[in-house]
Parts: C-alpha cells; sequence; structure tokens
C-alpha cells in the first residue's frame, strides 16, 4: 500500500537532471539557430578561424541566448518565491503589476538621467518594491487573497502601464522605449554590456532565494505556523521580497515583461514532482531559463527577419493555458 | 498716374474671393470660399504654403509642421493620424489642408459638417506624386501660377539628380532605412515607406529589397538583430526629429548595427524628417544630397532641411 | 526543579478590549486541559505561552527565561504548536507535511537518518503511517489531524500546546488522540490542550484549568473541579453531576433540556 518514499525523491532527482540537461540542450540550440544562417556544424569552424559570421555568433546571438535563459530562470525562480511567499500560485510577476512596477520605476529613471543606464536595474527594482508593498497593504487579511492579489495586481497593472503612458507622453522618454516594450518584452537588445549589466544582480537574487526554500516550506503552513517552526517570518517576508524585487527589477530592466513563466513554471513543476520548494525553486529556475531560450528562438525565426517580441508569444502561449488551469479550478494545487 | 491702374487690386481682390475648386485626393470636389484662415496638417504641405507665401494665414499646425520656424509659434491641433476637431474648429478654419492619410476620418467628417473647407492633399512618395501635391494645394488656394513655378523648379533638381545617378558606375549601394523609435529594435523599412523611398529615387538599392533565405521586408518590421547583419547594408539613413535629441551613437547601438559594414565604419546618414519623408517641393533636392552624402563623403553625415536651420 | 512553563499576571489587550487579564499559572510536566466557553481566551492564552504573541502585561516565562528573549529557532526546539485553523497552501505529500516539523532540528542541512526516523515513527505513532504518500489536500479531516499532530511529534520537543485537537474527529479518533497525549505526558512532557468536551477532559487530564472572560476561574485535578457549581460559574449554565462505576460525569442541563 505504502509507496516508498525514497521512489518520490529518486523522481524529483530525474526531473532535476533532465532539467539540468535540457538547459545546455537548450542553450545549444538557441546558438545554433538565427536569421543569419550559418550550418550549426560550421560553427566551431567559423569561431575559430573567425570566419563571416563569427562577429554574429559572438556579439548577437550568444550573449542573447545567455540573458534569455538568464532573465527566463530569474522570472521563473521569482514566480515561484513569490507563490511561496503569498501563499497562492496566483502570484505572478507579470501579472500582479510587479513587471509594470518595475517599468514604471525604469521609465522615470530615464527621465530623468536619460544617461545612466547603470542605475536601471536598480531604479526598476524600486518599481517593484513599491508595487508589492502597495499590493501588501491593499490585498491584506482575508478571504481568497489569490484572487484578490490577482486583481488587485491587474487593476494595478493598468493604471501603471498608464502612468507609463502619460509620462512618456509628458517627459518623453529620452530612450524612446514604447511601452510596448515594456508591456511585450523582447530579447533583441542583448549585448555583452546589458548581460553584465543584468547578471550581478540577478545572479545574486537568484542564488539567495534558493536559500530561502526550507523556510518558505515552512510558509506553506501559514504564518504562525511558521514562527512556530523557527521561522523569524517578517524577516524571511523582507528578504525574500526585496531579493524578488531586485531579480525581477533586473529582468525586466533588460527585457521588459515577459509573462507567464513565472506562473507556468512553477504551476508545470508542482504537478510533475510536488511543492517542496527545494525541489521548485532550483527546478523553476532550470526550467524558465529553458524555455525562455527556446520561446525567444521562436521570436526571433518563426517570422524572420521579422522580430516578435518575445512577451507577445508567452503571453499567448500562457494566457489560454492559464485560463483554462483557473477555469478548471487547477490553480487551488 | 493712369486711373485704370486702380483697377488692378480691386479685380486681384475680386479673384481672390471668388470661391476656388479643387478635386482632392479621395477624388472629392471640394469649393474653397475662402483661404484667410488655414489650418495646415502636414509638413510638406506647410512648406508649400510657406512658398506661397501663406504662412500668415496658418492658423494651426499639425505637431509634424516646423518648416517654416515661425509656425512653432502657432497652435499644434496634434498628430497628424490623431486630430481632434475641436482643437482644429477653435481655430475659426476657412479651410484645413491636409495629407491624404490624416485621420481619424470622422474626425475629417465633423470638420466637414462644421462647414470647413477639408482638402485632403495627395501624398504620394514619388516625384509625380509631388507635383500633383503642389498643384494640389496651387488650386486649393488660388495660385496655379506658383504652383507650376514650384514643379518646374522641382523638375531642375530632379534632372541635377538624374545626371548625377545614371553616370555613377557600378553597383549601388545597400542602404538599411532605420526609423528610430526603440533602442532595443531595429525598426526598418522597405522601399515602400515614404522615407525609404528617397534612398531608391537617390540611386542607391534598399538593404531589405531582399534578404538571403527571407525574401523582401515590406513595411516596416522590427528587423531582429542577425537579419541587419545579413542585409549587409553598407551605408544606414534614419531620420531625425529637430525637436528631439539625436546622436549617432545611439544609432550604432541598436541591436546589429554593429556588427554591419555601415556601423563599423560609421556610415550614417541623417537626415531632417520632413526633408527625408515630407516629399515636398524639396524632394529633389533632398534626394540629390542623400545621393551626394551617400556617394561622395564618409562617416556620419547630417543633412539639415535648407529652410530650417535649428 | 525549574519552572517549565510559568505565567505571571499575564494580560492581553486587542482592540481595547482585554482578552485575557491577570492569569497566573504554573505548568510542568503532565497533561492540563484548558476548558471554558467560546471567547473565553483559550486560544489566546495558548499563543501567548507559545510566545507567538506577546503580552499587553505580565510575563511567560520558559525555564525560568522570558519568552520574549527567546529566538524563534529556539523556541521551536522547547515547544510545538497545533493550531486550531490549519490550512496549506501548496499541494504536498502528507509525509512532506510532517516532515517540516523536523525543520527546527536541520538549521539548513539535508533530512538526515534521524530525521526519517522521527517522521516515521511520528506517523506510526499518530496511525497515519498509510496516508504518508497521499496528498494531504485528498485526506478528510480526521485524517489530516492525524498528520498535523504527527508534524507536532515530530518536532521532538518537550512542551505541546494543542488548541482543539479533537475537533473534526469521531468519539473513536478522539480516544485515540488524547490517549496518545497522556501518553506523551506520563513519558515526561508537558501537554497543554484546549477541549471542549469536560467528561473526556477529566478523563485524560492530570489537571484542569478553566477559563471565563479571560480570567483563570481555577486550576486544579479533575475529580476537584468537576463541581456543578464551579461549572455552572464558567459556562453559565446549571449541571447536573453522575456517578458511574466510580467516575463523576457532568451534563448541562438548561431550560431547553427535556426531561425524562
Amino acid at each position: 500500500m505504502t509507496p516508498d518514499p525514497r521512489q518520490f525523491q529518486r523522481r524529483r532527482q530525474g526531473l532535476l537532471l533532465a532539467l539540468a540537461l535540457l538547459l545546455p540542450a537548450s542553450l545549444l540550440l538557441g546558438a545554433a539557430s538565427g536569421a543569419y544562417y550559418i550550418p550549426p556544424l560550421e560553427i566551431p569552424r567559423v569561431l575559430q578561424q573567425g570566419l563571416e559570421g563569427a562577429s554574429v555568433l559572438l556579439n548577437l546571438r550568444f550573449p542573447r541566448v545567455l540573458l534569455a535563459a538568464l532573465v527566463g530562470g530569474t522570472l521563473a525562480l521569482s514566480g515561484a518565491v513569490l507563490q511561496g511567499l503569498l501563499r497562492t500560485p496566483l502570484a505572478e510577476p507579470g501579472l500582479v503589476g510587479l513587471g509594470l512596477g518595475a517599468a514604471f520605476g525604469a521609465v522615470l529613471w530615464l527621465a530623468f538621467f536619460p544617461l545612466a543606464a547603470w542605475g536601471l536595474p536598480l531604479a526598476a527594482a524600486l518599481g517593484v518594491l513599491g508595487v508589492l508593498g502597495l499590493l501588501l497593504r491593499l490585498v491584506g487579511e482575508g478571504e481568497q487573497p489569490g484572487v484578490r492579489l490577482l486583481l488587485m495586481g491587474l487593476l494595478l497593472g493598468s493604471v501603471l502601464s498608464a502612468l507609463i503612458g502619460f509620462l512618456q507622453f509628458r517627459v518623453g522618454d529620452p530612450q524612446g522605449r514604447s511601452l510596448t516594450f515594456w508591456t511585450l518584452g523582447s530579447l533583441g537588445g542583448a549585448s555583452w554590456e546589458l548581460l553584465a549589466l543584468t547578471a550581478p544582480l540577478a545572479l545574486l537574487s537568484g542564488v539567495l532565494l534558493l536559500g530561502q526554500s526550507r523556510a518558505l516550506n515552512a510558509l506553506t503552513l501559514g504564518e504562525e505556523e511558521a514562527f512556530h517552526l523557527g521561522i523569524s517570518v517578517g524577516a524571511l517576508r523582507w528578504r525574500a521580497l526585496l531579493l524578488v524585487a531586485l531579480g525581477v527589477g533586473a529582468a525586466v530592466g533588460a527585457a521588459g515583461n515577459i509573462a507567464f513563466v513565472g506562473l507556468l513554471v512553477p504551476w508545470l513543476l508542482r504537478a510533475l514532482g510536488g511543492a517542496d520548494h527545494r525541489f521548485v525553486l532550483p527546478a523553476a529556475w532550470l526550467l524558465g531559463a529553458s524555455l525562455t531560450v527556446l520561446a525567444d528562438l521562436a521570436a526571433r525565426t518563426l517570422f524572420a527577419p521579422a522580430e516578435l517580441p518575445v512577451g507577445l508569444l508567452t503571453t499567448l502561449v500562457g494566457g489560454p493555458l492559464f485560463l483554462y488551469l483557473f477555469a478548471r479550478g487547477g490553480w487551488r494545487g | 498716374m493712369r486711373p485704370w491702374l486702380f483697377v488692378i487690386p480691386v479685380l486681384l481682390s475680386l479673384a481672390a474671393a471668388q470661391p476656388f475648386r479643387v478635386t482632392d485626393a479621395t477624388g472629392r470636389e471640394v469649393e474653397v470660399r475662402s483661404t484667410e484662415r488655414i489650418v495646415s496638417v502636414g509638413g510638406s504641405i506647410s512648406e508649400i504654403l510657406d512658398k506661397f507665401g501663406l504662412s500668415e494665414r496658418i492658423v494651426g499646425r499639425d505637431t509634424g509642421s516646423y518648416i517654416p520656424a515661425s509656425l512653432l509659434k502657432k497652435p499644434d491641433v496634434g498628430l497628424f493620424f490623431r486630430l481632434n476637431a475641436e482643437a482644429i474648429l477653435a481655430q475659426r478654419p476657412t479651410l484645413v489642408l491636409t495629407v491624404s492619410e490624416a485621420g481619424p476620418p470622422p474626425v475629417l467628417a465633423q470638420l466637414r459638417q462644421a462647414g470647413v473647407s477639408v482638402v485632403l492633399v495627395p501624398d504620394e512618395p514619388t516625384p509625380e506624386g509631388v507635383k500633383k501635391k503642389i498643384r494640389t494645394i496651387g488650386a486649393a488656394v488660388g495660385q496655379p501660377a506658383r504652383a507650376e513655378e514650384l514643379v518646374r523648379a522641382l523638375e531642375r533638381d530632379l534632372l541635377a539628380l538624374r545626371s548625377k545617378t545614371q553616370v555613377r558606375r557600378g553597383e549601388p549601394l545597400r542602404v538599411l532605412y532605420i526609423y528610430p523609435r526603440d533602442p532595443r529594435n531595429t525598426f526598418v523599412c522597405g522601399e515602400e515607406a515614404s522615407g525609404a523611398g528617397l534612398i531608391t529615387l537617390a540611386g542607391a538599392l534598399n538593404a531589405v529589397k531582399s534578404l538571403p533565405g527571407a525574401g523582401a521586408v515590406r513595411g516596416c518590421v522590427n528587423l531582429t538583430a542577425e537579419a541587419v547583419v545579413a542585409a549587409r547594408p553598407e551605408a544606414i539613413v534614419v531620420p531625425f526629429f529637430p525637436d528631439q535629441p539625436f546622436s549617432f551613437e545611439n544609432i550604432l547601438r541598436l541591436p546589429g548595427v554593429a556588427e554591419t559594414p555601415a556601423g563599423r565604419n560609421r556610415r550614417i546618414v541623417a537626415m531632417d524628417v520632413t526633408y527625408i519623408s515630407g516629399y515636398g517641393y524639396t524632394a529633389g533636392r533632398a534626394a540629390l544630397e542623400l545621393h551626394q552624402a551617400l556617394y561622395e563623403k564618409t562617416g556620419p553625415v547630417r543633412l539639415n532641411h535648407p529652410a530650417f536651420n535649428p | 526543579m525549574a519552572n517549565w512553563l510559568l505565567a505571571q499576571n499575564l494580560g492581553f489587550r486587542r482592540g481595547g478590549r482585554w482578552l485575557l487579564q491577570g492569569v497566573s499559572l504554573a505548568l510542568e510536566p503532565g497533561f492540563w486541559v484548558l476548558l471554558g466557553p467560546n471567547g473565553a481566551g483559550k486560544s489566546t492564552l495558548l499563543r501567548l505561552l507559545s510566545g507567538e504573541w506577546q503580552p499587553s502585561e505580565g510575563a511567560v516565562r520558559l525555564w525560568g527565561r522570558p519568552i520574549g528573549e527567546y529566538r524563534p529557532g529556539e523556541l521551536a526546539l522547547q515547544r510545538a504548536f497545533l493550531p486550531q485553523q490549519r490550512s496549506l497552501a501548496f499541494p504536498y505529500t502528507a509525509r512532506e507535511v510532517v516532515a517540516l516539523g523536523r525543520l527546527p532540528h536541520q538549521k539548513g542541512r539535508p533530512e538526515n537518518a534521524r530525521d526519517l526516523e522521527r517522521i516515521e515513527a511520528a506517523l506510526r505513532e499518530t496511525r497515519a503511517l498509510a496516508l504518508a504518500e497521499r496528498p494531504y489536500f485528498s485526506l478528510s479531516g480526521g485524517e489530516r489531524v492525524r498528520v498535523d499532530l504527527a508534524r507536532i511529534l515530530a518536532q521532538e520537543t518537550p512542551i505541546l500546546l494543542l488548541d482543539e485537537p479533537t475537533n473534526h474527529l469521531d468519539p473513536r479518533q478522539q480516544l485515540e488522540v488524547l490517549s496518545l497525549l497522556a501518553r506523551r505526558a506520563r513519558q515526561g512532557h508537558l501537554v497543554l490542550a484546549a477541549l471542549h468536551d469536560l467528561n473526556q477532559a477529566a478523563l485524560f487530564a492530570d489537571g484542569l484549568l478553566f477559563l471565563r472572560e479571560g480570567r483563570l476561574l481555577a486550576q486544579g485535578a479533575p475529580q476537584e473541579l468537576l463541581q456543578p457549581a464551579l461549572l455552572e460559574a464558567v459556562y453559565g449554565v446549571p449541571f447536573e453531576l453522575l456517578e458511574h462505576r466510580g467516575r463523576r460525569l457532568v451534563l448541562p442541563v438548561g431550560e431547553g433540556t427535556p426531561t425524562a
């Protein structure tokens, strides 16, 4: 009757291993294909001998693929942590206004310091933090916190996008980023500089967030019980929200909103391997990174030479799937 | 003093007071009863009105009308595709001249209902289109003779251009037309787009006319960085907006640009937006200047509108 | 011997109202049952004793040291707490829920053999071993209580605080839970549980505590405290005392009680 508990453990380890292999596979696939055609098997030779196309690979394709992985992993991990923290599978950075909070912070920063791109991720993180604080205050205690969070987040998001539009109307956006860039993100701007600007914050947030998995496990029982299990809930909340804000800020600052990665990846992983955050968090990073690399590959090759915003693709795929899950009640877990 | 000379101004003013009839871009016959107060929508229309000596009569203009510079002091009724009927009517115009893509259409209908003569001026991005534009405006304001003068000047410019383009030997230069709007995207236009059209007129080849494995780019698209490189542009042409900061560095930083021959050699021609894509009376001269900038100069080149030097 | 858990003139105020006031008590190993009508302050007292809430006046001392001086991680090694309302945000298996009880012992290291052994033992003790691999959400109310109780036991603390652990249980399950708690008490644990059933409490407990309107009315051995007069003072309804096989049983007899 009782299945071996180690069997479940082995399944998780198997999943993690598969995901750890999927990421390099996606990176290779992403690095091997693009609008500038180079036969995949020729790539090592092109690079070695510095043939025509080497600069496309080195300066365009490679940083883009890596940025996609970094942004996707960060968003998926942030989504999973946010869900654990707010105790609802409905929390998604892009959906509850955090992405637009980041965009707002970034637009505001650029309006005042158009040339100081280095401050962008931090300004975006501050925007996220502001939205988070406001949301937590608005949602408060009460029935169905998940649904309330989603609803208020969506409303806040629409207000924020209007604010961004207003800001761009009034001050103009010296960098000319359109509202569309923020709402439907794109990795088209990838470069080593952007990667260097994004990676430290995103990776720092990621590594530190991975360390919160046990505390998040305890939090799944509720804040009181997490306290009874020895967790300093207030400190955990602050730490985790701050780290999520840093991660989301860095990711959105670099690529705009790539929605639904942070929602669907953790959901999928919980369905496959259970809800233990020690599994979900690292797996979310790996799967989010792989899926975003693949989604971006589609975004830049599907309609080549034109490019689709990758956020449009993820929303096209993720939105209906989420609606289906929500309607089915699958979001309850 | 011959007394009959007094009759001339009287006759002239009578002629000016006469209603003019003009067929506009939609084929509609419009009666223009008075040209006292004109709202001009479209930078190329405004500059032609100025050439007719009518800039004093312009009581309102669209955001893109900044030539002559004195227009900047006149009320701005908005972007040409997002007009507001009330803002226009508030200027109590007798005549509204707009480019044919102006809108939204219901606003134009509202203006007509309010009794304003609305003339949609044809706006095809070709030399013939420019002539039609000049003549339509001339007819609408009762200055057909001035219009013919302008057309002749245009033809002289086009002739000078042709003498250059037909003498030149060798492959045409591959030129990428970038419309700068978002620093994360290289927004590129194919031949049919108005600004990019001037590239062909100037005797160069639009670099996205045919891309290896992908065919032609129609209209304007966000070109993926690798396709920018695959287009192998030898020069880049961008419009700039005189009221906004412009830097060549920002163009060089657009995805893919740095990896192209044009990017490596900093071969960028930035051109006043009305000059390059307005297709006004200066179109021939614009194409000639672009030709010279592309074939006779190196490095980054900035081309201002001859009638607008900020 | 040092006092295990001590409350001195404990008071707790919220929204301008005293939920608890002037409560002093000293608890040592044994099975203590907290009784009183709804709203008497039972849950409040438990939360104060657990260190979760800070008293508005007075103090709680654990091993002689003010409980506020303990860090959450230290407290979690001393006392486990089973709240009345329990929820789970994500689909964990029963075993995973029980494993959470081991968190205070792990301090960041992965589960070791001892953890696994304690989890197994706790599941066995609450007869929940067969449920171990099932999703918590698929369990019935009674099954969930057994799993949650196993989590508290897996925490391996000398002190157990439980808020109405027998809610939603059928008589047999209630009996099982109470005997388990009594057994723990005999093994040297301090067990304090809020309950509603007076007779069950009298049957299993070493001592009773009666709360009414935030005040501690009486504390003592069950057979001494099961007096109709005291019970009427606590619950505001008359009680009849019955004797059966040398055991005292009480029955509330209000106006609506049908007569035989």
